[in-house]
């Protein structure tokens, strides 16, 4: 696994934007993840994925608004 | 003693008697003084005119004096023994179970992360005060830049889980109707009906847990009160300007306050924040009408809250200014030039508000009487220009003609008259009686200590008095060129306002260079025609000339302990709690905020969520704004085409997976070698926020 390769990089980058530590044994692993040849594991499906997850983490407590209930404005007689 | 109608009713038409009767005895005094010099001099309608101006100034002054000497005397007896604080003492709230209160902040293009530091000192003071839990939050934008709503969004989305999550909700129109009031009504519209109360915040508003729980305490006691305001005090203040604002507020504003809480009683007025409004009622007598008439007066109302109160009171309901309920603050405009941008605003909105005043019935005449000195407020800038040129236009005419004038404007103090003598006396006390009351109060209530001890309230009470003198007529003159541009209907952006500061010297010269010139050609015919007269014109005309070193003097940061108030020295909790900002939003360093919204893994995590649009044309425009983004970058969208992408997270997340696999020297690509290089710097600081384990979900899933 070649360090400058553009999908190591940029998932590494991904991780970091994420806010996960890039320490030396989560690169280790991301590099054996690339270099598995049992799946076929490219930036373009590794990346959603990590998004996809990162996206449930964050809907285990979603913010709703509160539901609406219609109202008017009154503008008084005149 | 119950507080019954007919008591506060009664009482108010005797104080209103009293203080029209003061007014007006006063107002008689001082044109009687006048008519004496002028008739003997000139007649005819240049002086008829000058004694008609003279008159509404004079009542005008009239009215701010004796309102002081209102003030003075009630806190002199210890406060109004009929205001709603005095009579309801209890601190505690009982409001129903499971019962919420709305805190709404409405904002447009404010300085974000300032704003939200307000909001979120406001509700961790309502977490320690253990009222958090009874509290919607609602921030309801109208900025249009997606640079300021993405980060608003943004730091909205990082504030509600500080707090605990869920309860603060970020909403923003896409349609500006009506402007603020317009987006107060949009929510009550969607979510009024769920509350009774509704607390109003300013984007520079601060109130503290204790206020909040003191208006509704009120408003549980007094059913009839629809809204209650509290006085907030300026705080914040960084620059010379707004420094001087502050202690001006902090000194005077105090014998202000009560003296116009004296006299309104429940017939005060909505200051447009820092306020609780019974929400019913609000909803169903204040909506406000775009204005049907011509020029200014067609189109959205600019300045609502008078006329809400106005409206309130013709409703029936109470509205009620409490002064003493403390832990309510605002914050000044930094510069010179920012207080008079949003004076501009407030004269259009107030002139405005002669169309209601002349349509709208069934109004309170102390309403009314509100709505006019409002308007005044800014007429009376013009009708003092027009009163300086008619004086100096009869002097002039009668030096001219072999006369000249010593009996209008005298020349020769030397040779002053009893009469010209006692006008002269009169109005300087008018002006300055106000300020000497202040002093006296905060001295005989032993507050000096709190202003830097008792010399240093006095020194800084005649620098802030000289000041306002040097910049009354630089006002005299922006603000009737307000009055000509609403007049006239010149068009008026609505924009937030700067709370920051920073004004360069050739911004203050531009600002000024018309009114400079037109004063300096002034002088010089003052000079030619009537040399006498000059150093009659200098105070007026040398402060206009200096204007540009006095805004930029005014523009700059003060001293820590420069006119020192209470809070200088032990700032309440919700003051420091702002000065402490935390908002931020920011994840993604070097990015700007379109750029982190499509680039950020977590961005559509916290993204309110639309429904897909799955066909049609504008599954269409967005496919077409999907690809042009994609292949060209950021800047080859409009602002408006920006804010419609982030409004569709699902049109947002194909360009995220176009952006991340963006080839390298790519508009995108760059994007990411900017931000890998960001990150490489800050590797060896902590930028990482919690360092995930080894056992992160992700690696399960690409696993």
């Amino acid at each position: 696994m070649n360090p400058t390769d553009t999908a190591y990089r940029r998932a590494l980058l991904y991780l970091n934007a994420a806010g996960h530590d890039t320490c030396n044994d989560t690169r280790s692993r991301l590099r054996g993840l690339l270099n598995d040849g049992r799946h076929d594991l490219r930036l373009a499906h590794l990346l959603p994925q990590v998004q996809a997850q990162l996206c449930d983490q964050q809907h285990q407590n979603p913010t709703r608004p509160p539901q609406l209930v219609r109202g008017k404005m009154g503008y008084g007689v005149d | 003693m119950a507080l019954t109608e007919p008591r506060w009713h009664s009482v108010a038409f005797r104080r209103r008697l009293l203080l029209a009767l003061l007014v007006l005895g006063q107002t008689a005094a001082g044109v009687w003084l006048l008519t004496q010099n002028v008739s003997a001099v000139n007649s005819g309608w240049p002086a008829g005119t000058l004694v008609g101006v003279f008159t509404i100034l004079f009542t005008w002054i009239g009215l701010g004096f004796w309102t002081a000497v209102f003030g003075f005397v009630m806190l002199r007896r210890g406060g109004d023994p009929l205001s709603l604080s005095r009579r309801f003492a209890t601190t505690s709230v009982s409001l129903p179970i499971g019962e919420r209160v709305a805190l709404v902040m409405p904002i447009c293009h404010e300085p974000v992360q300032r704003t939200l530091g307000n909001l979120n000192a406001v509700c961790q003071d309502l977490d320690h005060g253990g009222l958090l839990a009874n509290f919607d939050v609602y921030v309801l934008s109208d900025s249009q830049e997606p640079e300021t709503w993405l980060e608003e969004q943004a730091a909205c989305a990082d504030m509600n889980a500080r707090l605990g999550g869920g309860r603060l909700f970020y909403r923003r129109r896409r349609v500006n109707l009506k402007y603020k009031s317009g987006n107060i009504a949009d929510f009550l519209r969607r979510w009024g009906a769920r509350y009774r109360y509704m607390v109003v915040l300013d984007a520079d508003s601060l109130l503290s847990a204790e206020a909040i729980r003191r208006l509704l305490g009120l408003m549980e006691q007094r059913p009839q009160a629809g809204i209650i305001q509290t006085a907030p005090r300026l705080a914040r203040a960084d620059t010379r300007f707004a420094r001087l604002q502050q202690f001006a507020n902090r000194c005077y504003g105090r014998i202000h306050c009560a003296g116009l809480a004296a006299i309104q009683l429940g017939d005060a007025n909505y200051w447009g924040h820092n306020a609780i409004i019974r929400v019913a009622p609000f909803m169903e007598h204040c909506g406000l009408r775009q204005l049907r008439g011509w020029g200014l007066f067609r189109g959205p109302v600019l300045s609502h809250d008078y006329l809400e109160s106005a409206l309130m009171g013709r409703a029936g309901y109470e509205v009620w200014l409490e002064p003493s309920i403390s832990g309510s603050f605002e914050e000044s405009p930094p510069t010179l030039k920012d207080d008079l941008i949003r004076d501009r605003r407030w004269c259009r909105g107030n002139l405005q508000h002669l169309a209601p005043l002349l349509t709208l019935s069934k109004l309170k005449f102390c309403h009314r009487v509100a709505l006019i000195t409002g308007i005044l407020s800014y007429l009376a800038s013009p009708l003092w220009l027009v009163f300086l040129s008619l004086s100096a236009y009869l002097s002039i005419a009668s030096a001219s003609s072999g006369a000249p004038l010593t009996e209008l404007i005298n020349a020769s103090p030397a040779s002053w008259s009893l009469t010209e003598s006692g006008l002269v006396g009169l109005t300087i006390t008018l002006l300055l009686g106000p300020r000497i009351l202040a002093l006296i109060d905060q001295g005989l209530a032993g507050r000096s200590q709190g202003f830097g001890g008792w010399w240093r309230l006095m020194a800084n009470t005649a620098l802030e008095t000289l000041v306002s003198i040097l910049l009354a007529p630089i006002r005299m003159i922006v603000h009737s060129g307000h009055v000509a541009g609403a007049l006239l209907n010149r068009n008026l952006q609505w924009r937030g306002q700067n709370r920051t500061g920073a004004v360069g010297f050739a911004e203050a010269l531009k600002h000024f260079v018309w009114p400079a010139l037109a004063c300096t050609g002034l002088l010089a015919l003052i000079h030619w025609y009537a040399p006498d007269l000059t150093p009659w014109a200098l105070p007026v005309t040398l402060p206009l000339l200096m204007a540009p070193v006095l805004m930029l003097w005014l523009a700059s940061l003060a001293n820590p302990h420069w006119m020192t108030v209470p809070e200088t020295e032990s700032p309440t909790p919700v003051i420091s709690s702002a000065l402490s900002v935390q908002p931020q939003g920011k994840r993604l360093p070097t990015l700007s905020w379109f750029e982190q919204a499509v680039l950020s893994p977590h961005y559509r995590g916290w993204r309110h969520r639309r429904p897909p649009v799955k066909n049609g044309c504008k599954q269409t425009v967005l496919s077409r704004l999907v690809d042009q983004c994609a292949e060209q970058g950021s800047g080859a969208l409009t602002p408006d085409e920006i804010s419609l992408l982030c409004e569709h997270p699902d049109a947002l997340a194909s360009l995220h997976v176009r952006a991340w696999h963006s080839k390298p020297g790519s508009p995108w690509g760059s994007v990411l070698a900017r931000l890998d290089d960001s990150f490489v710097t800050q590797r060896s600081t902590a930028y990482t926020a919690a360092n995930h384990n080894e056992d992160t979900a992700w690696i399960g899933v690409a696993s």
